[in-house]
């Protein structure tokens, strides 16, 4: 019987083309694979593997949602930035790491938060975060002249025009601000690049 | 010679081509079906397959299974270049919605082998780069991969755990979602 032919070993080159086909949307498929032997392991968490994986399948799948909690019996800076998940995957760190922080934006794998700086223990305005690796980057201190009721920002990419945004999380990012008053409006740009902004 | 035109575009898709498998049996295809492999394809714009295409790395086991997918899939693509001037009848997209349903039930028949002749077949795709094939093949085994435990991959696939119990504990600390 065929049955009893052992299977042929398969080349690396087919290995990533089998693993490049693992659902998105079941991202424990790829973990649990990554676990099955070192050369698998490399393979999946190399960077060209998991450029590959975003470019076969190009649509990112939802791995859930950010959602502001006011917390039971605080006053209105009381928020969590809860991650309410859509899928196996969670953050590596529990909600209550978020308490404080409110998520503001959230576009191609990074989410903007903020944090009241009237809160103890005081850490300036905002943040970026990855949800994936938990890693937070660039902290920003707000404008001390920002009016606190009437303001919002925005996280966007700034890599070239030409990005795909299919694995640009960990570049560059610019942070747009914006506050109004009765009679003027302010737009600040911050770069993760330069840290510079411009009014 | 009143219809050379359509006389000579029916020879050429009527050309044959002798391929070899690794034990010596002889498959006469035609170009159509042939040229799905690319590698074929580049042989035969080369000038190279007088006498026929030796392919010393597949057997006439899995050559058989691969010529009845390029067969199968080469109609699928002269039906749709036939039509493709005719898509906004909607008796064609009928046509070609049937055919497509078709197509899919070949394909998931196709597919049920067992796994040492799955992998033959993957790695007869990989050698004569037939990209439909190799999409098949290879989505079978990631969809038999998908939901399995890390042991349960190792058993399947012959894999020998070379991780140390510590490399796989803090993995398995640092994803303890995926295992829930």
């Amino acid at each position: 019987m065929a049955a009893a032919a052992p299977a042929p070993a398969l080349m690396d080159e087919i290995i990533e083309e089998i693993l490049l086909r693992l659902p998105p949307s079941e991202p424990e498929s790829l973990v649990r694979a990554a676990l099955a032997c070192k050369p698998w392991c490399r393979l999946i968490s190399g960077a060209r593997f998991r450029r590959r994986f975003r470019e076969f399948h190009r649509t990112p799948p939802m791995l859930g949602f950010i959602c502001n909690r006011l917390e039971d019996g605080s006053d209105y800076c009381g928020f969590v930035a809860h991650f309410v998940p859509t899928c196996s995957f969670r953050p590596p760190r529990p909600h209550a790491d978020r308490r404080g922080w409110r998520a503001v934006d959230a576009r191609h794998g990074r989410v903007l938060l903020y944090r009241n700086s009237a809160l103890e223990p005081p850490a300036p305005g905002l943040v970026v975060w990855n949800p994936v690796t938990d890693e937070r980057r660039q902290v920003f201190s707000m404008p001390r002249d920002l009016n606190e009721w009437n303001w919002n920002a925005a996280v966007l990419c700034a890599a070239s025009d030409a990005c795909d945004h299919l694995d640009c999380h960990d570049g560059p990012f610019l942070i747009a601000l914006l506050d109004s008053s009765l009679d003027h409006m302010t737009l600040r740009v911050y770069s993760s690049e330069g840290m510079h902004s411009t009014s | 010679m009143a219809s050379a035109g359509s006389g000579d575009e029916k020879a050429a898709a009527a050309a044959m081509i002798t391929l070899i498998s690794s034990d010596n049996e002889k498959f006469e295809v035609t170009e159509a079906t042939a040229t799905l492999s690319q590698t074929i394809r580049h042989m035969i714009e080369d000038g190279c397959t007088d006498g026929g295409v030796p392919l010393p790395n597949v057997t006439s086991k899995i050559l058989a299974r691969v010529i009845e997918y390029c067969k199968k899939h080469a109609t699928a693509a002269a039906g749709e270049e036939g039509s493709s001037s005719s898509f906004s009848d909607a008796a064609f997209l009928e046509v070609d919605r049937a055919f497509l349903e078709e197509l899919e039930e070949f394909d998931d028949a196709f597919l049920e082998v067992d796994r040492a002749t799955l992998f033959d077949l993957i790695l007869a795709a990989n050698y004569l780069d037939i990209k439909g094939l190799l999409n098949l093949t290879c989505q079978k085994v990631a969809d038999s991969v998908k939901g399995k435990t890390p042991e349960q991959i190792r058993e399947m696939y012959n894999i020998v755990n070379d991780l140390t119990p510590e490399e796989e504990a803090e993995i398995r600390r640092e994803t303890q979602w995926a295992f829930e």
